[in-house]
């Protein structure tokens, strides 16, 4: 079993669970407190686990502009894009972020995907770009929540309220060689954090400051229930190397005016015609929490949950499904199949939160 | 899912216990209070929903007496004892949270007018058996 740098931590403070191979904390003080410490203020969460890789040489953008369906040739530095690793049948390998450091690229995949899309990365490098692992040789916080940017000012005495989404910038900082990413997977504003050190001490001595600066430690669990209330998918759950990104509705991540990419001839036919299925969101108005694999019912059957769970946030259940297309207009009344019992409805358009008071669109207040 | 160092159990001398983490309190001859311990209570984490058999429904031996649904997960309730269900935590429709905070009080679970105790108790385990069960998981 694996171990992050933190796990001195969290083997004393939280409820630790394996995950992708990881001895990793489920929760700290509870997965709801911890939610809803991200939504109203800030939270922290021990991400080292998910799979870093530095991408780098005379081929390095033109290969990773091959491996996937967005415009990496237009990516400037200093900015990263979400996008997702598509075999040539056009199925999702792995939801990642591709961030570009200058001449060199940090590229950011799923902690149980990483030998796999290792793997399928050097099968394709007809280019000559090295791609290096340093998941064990760094380690990666997320910092999230609307107070985010103050809690790290206060920790890293740098000025980051005023740098834009999905960029990254490189600091060297008393504390260490740090990547600090304005991204997340909360739905909140918040930042991803990498420490360039093989050395525990290092993310544990971050760490400590960051949580001592007004953050609550957060769990797999809080990091669960969040992205789904914000809508982002989870991979192994809502996407899988059957789903193209036309039907899992991540059309946005594909560049219309690419030329060759892998996957390319299937998503572009599918761009063309309608998406058979749709992913949606499904928010309960009858008792009970929808759970993977439930059936999506009107009258017969026209679909299937993903992921679901209990919004902290909401009080009641939450899910993301597919259903057949003609089904996916947000109001449409469902009933979800909760272990035999048919429990009534909605489908809606995530995020399930109110926009103008929840998440990173969210109108400020001060 | 693996239980953390940072949680310790209570385990009460005065009840049974089956290994799927029901207690049952003998409170006569023929009626028991039942609930989930307070390791599954733990493990479970943040309970939201809690599902019980109807007043008067027929129970058996570790047959399903109802769910309790958490946040991360949902868990069958079985029956430590056969009987008629006499009673149920009516507070728990609108409180779930109690089962968390009060597993062995006022988080009960349901009452049941036993038809077989007798026999039933044997089958079940002491809180020392119930300890040492759960100190191997």
């Amino acid at each position: 079993m694996k171990r992050t740098h933190l796990y001195v931590y969290h083997k004393e403070h939280a409820n630790i669970v394996e995950f992708a191979g990881y001895e990793m904390p489920l929760w700290y003080s509870g997965i709801s407190a911890e939610h809803l410490a991200v939504r109203n203020s800030c939270g922290i969460f021990d991400i080292s686990h998910m799979g870093r890789l530095i991408v780098e040489g005379n081929g390095a953008t033109e290969f990773l502009d091959y491996l996937v369906p967005s415009n990496v040739l237009g990516l400037h530095g200093g900015k990263g894009l979400y996008t997702v690793l598509c075999n040539e049948s056009g199925g999702i390998i792995d939801d990642i972020i591709i961030y570009r450091l200058g001449d060199k690229f940090l590229v950011v995949v799923n902690a149980a995907n990483l030998d796999k899309d290792l793997q399928w990365m050097s099968s394709k490098n007809n280019f000559n770009a090295r791609i290096t692992d340093i998941t064990t040789k760094s380690s990666m916080l997320a910092v999230q929540g609307p107070d985010a940017s103050t809690v790290l000012q206060k920790t890293l005495g740098i000025e980051l309220s005023t740098m834009a989404r999905f960029n990254i910038i490189e600091q060297n900082l008393q504390i260490g060689n740090l990547l600090i990413a304005r991204t997340g997977y909360t739905g909140e504003d918040g930042f991803e954090l990498v420490i360039n050190s093989d050395r525990p001490e290092k993310a544990l001595a971050l760490w400590n400051k960051i949580i001592s600066a007004d953050s609550l430690p957060c769990g797999l669990g809080a990091r669960d229930t969040l992205r789904l209330e914000a809508g982002l998918c989870l991979y192994g759950q809502d996407l899988n190397d059957k789903i193209t990104p036309v039907g899992a509705s991540l059309s946005w991540v594909v560049s219309k005016a690419k030329g060759k990419y892998v996957g390319k001839q299937v998503i572009d036919s599918q761009m063309k015609s309608k998406a058979m299925v749709s992913r949606v969101g499904i928010e309960m108005i009858g008792e009970g929490i929808p759970r993977k694999d439930h059936g999506i019912y009107r009258g017969s059957k026209i679909g299937e949950i993903t992921s679901g769970t209990f919004s902290p946030l909401l009080k009641k259940g939450i899910a993301v499904g597919y259903v057949s297309s003609e089904h996916s207009s947000a109001g449409l009344e469902v009933e979800i199949d909760i272990r035999g019992r048919r429990v009534p409805a909605k489908v809606v358009k995530p995020p399930f939160y109110d926009q103008t008071l929840y998440g990173w669109k969210r109108i400020k207040k001060d | 899912m693996s239980s953390g160092q940072a949680l310790k159990y209570e385990v009460r001398d005065d009840l049974l216990y089956t290994k799927e983490h029901e207690w049952a309190k003998i409170l006569n001859e023929t009626r028991v209070l039942v609930g989930i311990t307070d390791y599954a209570a733990k493990l479970l984490h943040e309970v939201v929903y809690v599902s019980l058999a109807i007043v008067n429904s027929e129970v058996n031996h570790m047959q399903s007496l109802g769910t309790v649904e958490s946040v991360k997960a949902v868990s069958d309730i079985f029956s430590p004892i056969s009987g008629k269900v006499v009673k149920i935590n009516e507070k728990l429709a609108t409180h779930p949270e109690l089962v968390n905070n009060s597993p062995y009080d006022v988080g009960w679970l349901v009452e049941i007018d036993a038809k077989n105790l007798l026999a039933e108790k044997g089958k079940l385990m002491s809180a020392k058996e119930y300890s040492s069960f759960i100190e191997k998981l």
